[in-house]
């Protein structure tokens, strides 16, 4: 409509110039043709002569971690551009590498930008738009030049070694008699030696070494699998942000996972998410990728109570060791996980998130810990010095591989 | 009430007490910046002042100043937090007292009885009911304006009314006076107003982005985007040259012509509109007075079969009181003539005959022109003029001299056409100065008529002038002379004091004024020494259409010219008035535009290589392309001044990049005898040209320094890296092209290299 009335404008005075010959009305037509014809130009050749290159992240970070891009606008056209705008549609949280700068004719301009992973997920950097015009305003063009790459930001990942079933599962770390017919042949570790020992059974380059006798220990793999079950129930969580009962969970699940694979140990996940996700246990990094993957997009979806979910895994877990971790207080849950330690030989490991230390306004009561010795129960609470930012070990995609 | 500024927002917060609830919150915006606001006044008030310029109805100069006001209070209304409903009730209801205060005449009357007289007034006057509506709509103009510029940031639509008025008005009235200067301002502004508009939105983005200070590079650019948008506007010339409008329309109205001041003149143009101030236009009388202005109405379209221009004559003037000039001859008689009858028969030599094709475009009057002496028409006319007085003429009604031809049917309306014969005098300088003052009995009595009516000042400057004159030929000559040369053409002058004889004003204290002052003070000069003069009103040659031999007449082509009589060749023509549309007429013979009277039995004609006067001299100018070259180049060097004075003083000096100075660095070496060689590094060929040139050899080294860092060093240069550079080049620039200019300070040719040698380094990257 505008563009019509400007057009319409514009003819009727060409016509009544034409008509009258007066010099003055050609010259107001000359200059509101020439200011839209320069816009126009303007605007349309300086567009098509910009181009943008950026070196953006790709892969997987860590939350946290910092980041840092390189951002190269180039005008080819013959003619300066004023103004022109770089539009970044990244969707990571709390970054912007957009600028408006000024580029003179066959010019480039270079910037860096940096930022931090802030959050898990799935993100995408860019595209990046280009916004151009002419001084007055006229015209603008807007053009998509820089495509998009993925990034996918890993759960914070803590050191959690402490925490959990493996080590100290270990066959043959005991002095307890009798031989160790079925002990497997990977050596886990060493002790001292005990005259009980066979010698077999005498690690001798540490004898050597340490000038006394010492024990080979053996680990015991079927023991030492590790299922993580973690409560992604809607509507369990307490906290908001980074400082929340998921965000904890899905970072001590994440841990845990690495943790177990680098010590080599068998892993996997079980969750009460919307789609009940189930990650059969395995070992090494694509299983750890594997598992993170799925960590980094996580969300408490589920309607189906940790109670269920724990009959389930009970069911099949056979010499496994499960792992939850939670933030729902005491309930019959623990009474199934006791139940389940009472038939599968195993002591399970909770790591159970104080709801309470994560809300704001009213708290609610504390729950009591479960009394039962097939349970070993770990308690994090908002803040706590554990989850405090500390980049001890960053996984990559490519160290993955 | 607490006011806050903050941000561009001005809030004013009403309460009770120093700590009482909150009665009221007023918020004004100014995040506009006060720059568009100035500008979007400029605008308006130029556009009303243009219109209120034209003075299509009395009293319009309050245009203007109603403009400034609706702009404030509409800028005010904008920008403060209503609604748009609000807005647009609110300036209604000040639309009234405003327009009262603009075009009511109070007369010391209390407010609500002037109102009542005013609306009353309106509803008798057309006259003030046309400047109410003119008021009403700057009003609601400059309310649209704000409404759709700072409301709804639509600006193509916002000047869309100003641009249509402003249009409207340059093509109704392109002759009115300082009219380019409005447009140009207008233009000039509009386009400042855009660009401060879109810096605003920019700025506002702007806001979220990581942004450097643009404001600056994107007025830059705008300001040389406008100052080449104007020029080229005002340069370019007009595609075309004619007037079409006059063969599409006839709008009688136009042709209507005001006389200044009215006057018994009138009484024969009918329409006429009587105001208070003075256009140009055809008249009856002569009667120097105040300011005039140019009416671009088309009157007719002529064609003759001359080789040349002619003046249009229509009507002789005699009799002149106090410098006014009357078609009062005393002894002249009106005769009815019919259609091609002869009307005058002229006994007198070196006349031509012109045919001529007349076609009325603004009709009403019944005035009959001719190029020259009347001969014939095609109409039924009533001519008024001196009968024949015995010598060389035979029969009873041809007219020896005609003053005026007028239809006697009454006015002559628009589209009507007629054929007139005419005959204009080619006499020759030698013919006249030759041609004595025997002057026949019928021109006698002119020379002492209205005499004692003439200043001794007057008669005394015209005896001065005609000092050392031998003949009465030589004496009107040396008075034209002394007008055209001594004295100023302008139409804005000021009208004579009151009691003021005008030619006495005119000739000793204002020296200033257009045809009629001119005319009138040559007919009284040559009065004063007893020679035989008359005033012809008429119309200048107009402005032709070469290809269809048609001349467009119009109402700014209304002229005054003299007519001197000479014994045997009657009456010829002078042109006192130095307007350059009307260059003084020749008389050698060598070129002649032709406004004569007179008659002769055998026609000379001239050669028509020697007939052709300049072509489109119209009086409004503004049709045939003049461009004169010194007065663009010197606009041109002083905008280019100016441009180059702001830089120096406002703006941040633009950086040479390093290559492009080390590109000129090597071309001027090459000048002053220092080749660079495809195998030298920059530092070698810097090296080389510091020892010819050791006046510059800090500098010359900083620069190739600077080149190689902007081309291999990682990250280019530093900010104050690429200073240093500038500055350098700042100083080698002017002194090596100095060098360049004087030969003699080249270097030797010695300084060329050698062959490269392989030690020498690689091969570097000219830049070129």
């Amino acid at each position: 409509m505008k563009r019509l009335l400007f057009a319409a404008g514009l003819l009727v005075l060409l016509f009544f110039a034409y008509l009258t010959a007066v010099r003055l009305a050609y010259s107001m037509l000359y200059a509101i043709v020439l200011l839209v014809g320069l816009s126009y130009f303007w605007s349309r050749v300086g567009a098509d002569g910009v181009e943008l290159q950026r070196g953006s992240p790709e892969g997987a970070y860590e939350v946290g971690e910092p980041f840092s891009e390189p951002i190269t606008v180039t005008n080819r056209a013959p003619i300066s551009l004023p103004w022109v705008e770089v539009i970044d549609r990244s969707n990571i949280p709390g970054y912007d590498a957009g600028k408006a700068i000024s580029l003179g004719a066959r010019r480039s301009r270079r910037w860096h930008t940096s930022g931090r992973f802030q959050t898990r997920g799935r993100f995408h950097m860019g595209p990046m738009e280009v916004v151009t015009g002419d001084p007055f305003g006229f015209f603008q063009r807007k053009q998509q030049l820089s495509p998009s790459t993925q990034v996918t930001v890993y759960p914070r990942l803590l050191e959690v070694g402490g925490f959990l079933p493996g080590s100290a599962l270990a066959a043959g770390d005991t002095t307890s008699a009798g031989r160790f017919v079925d002990s497997p042949p990977d050596a886990f570790g060493i002790r001292e030696h005990d005259p009980m020992d066979g010698f077999n059974r005498i690690h001798w380059p540490s004898t050597a070494r340490m000038g006394r006798p010492m024990s080979k220990s053996f680990e015991k793999f079927e023991g030492s699998d590790i299922t993580i079950v973690l409560d992604l129930e809607h509507g369990v969580h307490r906290g908001a942000g980074q400082v929340s009962t998921l965000e904890y969970a899905v970072s001590l699940a994440a841990s845990v996972a690495s943790t177990a694979v680098n010590r080599g140990q068998s892993v996997g996940l079980a969750c009460n998410d919307r789609r009940q996700t189930t990650i059969p246990a395995g070992r090494g990094g694509i299983q750890l990728r594997r598992m993170l993957d799925f960590l980094a997009i996580a969300e408490a979806t589920g309607t189906t109570p940790l109670d269920t979910l724990l009959r389930g895994v009970g069911q099949d877990r056979g010499q496994q060791s499960l792992v939850v971790i939670t933030p729902r207080i005491n309930g019959t849950w623990v009474d199934r996980l006791a139940e389940i330690g009472r038939g599968g030989r195993r002591k399970s490991t909770v790591l159970h998130l104080d709801a309470r230390s994560f809300e704001t306004g009213p708290q609610a009561a504390p729950g009591a810990q479960p009394t039962s010795e097939l349970v070993r129960w770990w308690e994090f609470a908002a803040g706590d010095e554990l989850f405090v930012l500390n980049h001890s070990t960053v996984v990559r995609t490519g160290a993955l591989e | 009430m607490k006011l806050v500024y903050e941000d561009g927002v001005l809030s004013a917060r009403v309460r009770r007490g120093a700590a009482g609830p909150e009665l009221g919150r007023l918020r004004l915006d100014l995040t506009d910046g006060l720059v568009a606001y100035a500008l979007l006044t400029i605008l308006m008030v130029v556009t009303a002042g243009t219109v209120g310029a034209s003075h299509w109805v009395s009293h319009t100069d309050v245009l203007g100043p109603l403009a400034l006001v609706a702009m404030l209070v509409t800028i005010v209304l904008a920008k403060l937090d209503l609604r748009g409903t609000t807005f647009w009730l609110a300036v209604e209801a000040g639309a009234v007292p405003a327009l009262f205060l603009a075009t009511a005449d109070r007369g010391g009357l209390d407010p609500a009885h002037a109102f009542a007289a005013w609306v009353v007034s309106i509803s008798h006057s057309l006259e003030l009911a046309a400047l109410v509506c003119m008021a009403g709509a700057t009003w609601l103009c400059a309310a649209s304006v704000t409404f759709w510029t700072l409301r709804r940031r639509n600006f193509p639509f916002a000047m869309f009314p100003m641009a249509t008025i402003l249009g409207i008005e340059v093509i109704n009235d392109p002759d009115q006076a300082g009219i380019y200067a409005r447009v140009g301002a207008w233009i000039v502004a509009a386009m400042a107003l855009a660009l401060t508009l879109n810096l605003g939105r920019l700025r506002r983005r702007w806001r979220d982005l990581g942004n450097e200070s643009l404001a600056w590079s994107v007025s830059v650019e705008g300001g040389r985007a406008l100052v080449v948008v104007v020029l080229l506007a005002f340069v370019l010339p007009p595609l075309t040259n004619v007037d079409l409008s006059t063969r599409l329309f006839f709008n009688p109205t136009r042709a209507t012509l005001a006389l200044p001041g009215g006057g018994p003149g009138a009484s024969r143009a009918s329409g006429i509109i009587a105001n208070d101030f003075a256009r140009t236009g055809y008249t009856e009388r002569v009667e120097p007075g105040g300011p005039l202005q140019r009416s671009h109405a088309s009157v007719m379209e002529v064609s003759t079969d001359a080789n040349h221009s002619v003046y249009w004559r229509g009507v002789d003037l005699y009799s002149q009181s106090s410098g006014a000039w009357l078609n009062q001859d005393p002894y002249a008689v009106p005769e009815g003539f019919g259609v091609n009858e002869t009307i005058s028969q002229q006994p007198y030599q070196a006349r031509q005959d012109v045919h001529a094709r007349i076609r009325v475009l603004g009709g009403g009057f019944n005035t009959v022109f001719w190029p020259g002496e009347p001969e014939h028409v095609g109409l039924v006319t009533a001519a008024r003029g001196i009968p024949v007085s015995g010598s060389g003429f035979q029969g009873p009604r041809p007219l020896e001299s005609v003053d005026a031809v007028y239809n006697l049917n009454g006015g002559i309306s628009a589209g009507t056409q007629y054929d007139v014969v005419g005959s204009i005098s080619v006499a020759t300088d030698v013919q006249l100065r030759a041609a004595g003052n025997a002057y026949p009995a019928s021109v006698q009595r002119l020379t002492s008529l209205d005499r004692g009516g003439i200043s001794p000042r007057v008669v005394a400057l015209a005896r001065q002038l005609t000092v050392g004159a031998s003949n009465d030929y030589d004496r009107a000559r040396a008075i034209e002379a002394y007008l055209r040369h001594s004295l100023t053409y302008r139409l804005d002058v000021a009208a004579p004091p009151p009691g003021t004889d005008p030619v006495e004003y005119f000739l000793f204290t204002s020296r200033v004024g257009y045809c009629e002052y001119f005319a009138s003070s040559m007919g009284e000069l040559v009065r004063g020494l007893g020679i035989p003069v008359r005033l012809v009103n008429g119309y200048g040659p107009g402005v032709g259409d070469e290809e269809k031999k048609i001349t467009t007449i119009r109402a700014s082509d209304a002229h005054t010219w003299v007519e001197v009589f000479f014994p045997g060749y009657g009456w010829v023509p002078f042109e006192p008035t130095p307007d350059p549309t009307y260059p003084a007429l020749d008389h050698t013979g060598s070129a002649t535009i032709a406004p004569s009277s007179g008659a002769s039995p055998a026609p000379r004609t001239l050669p028509p290589a020697t007939l052709n006067p300049p072509v489109g001299n119209g009086h409004s100018g503004d049709v045939a392309i003049h461009i004169n070259p010194l007065p663009i180049a010197v606009s041109v060097l002083v905008l280019v001044a100016l441009y180059l004075l702001g830089r120096l003083l406002l703006g941040a000096p633009i950086l040479v990049h390093p290559r492009t100075a080390w590109r000129r660095l090597r071309w001027l070496g090459r000048r002053v005898g220092v080749v660079a060689s495809e195998s030298e590094t920059p530092l070698e060929f810097a090296g080389r040209l510091a020892v010819a040139v050791t006046a510059l050899g800090p500098e010359i080294v900083v620069l190739g320094d600077g080149f190689s860092r902007a081309c291999y060093a990682r990250g280019g240069l530093a900010e104050t890296q690429l200073q240093g550079v500038n500055e350098a080049w700042a100083v080698i620039r002017g002194s090596l092209l100095w060098r360049f200019l004087r030969p003699s300070a080249r270097a030797p040719r010695s300084l060329h290299p050698g062959p490269a040698s392989p030690h020498q380094g690689g091969r570097w990257n000219s830049g070129e």
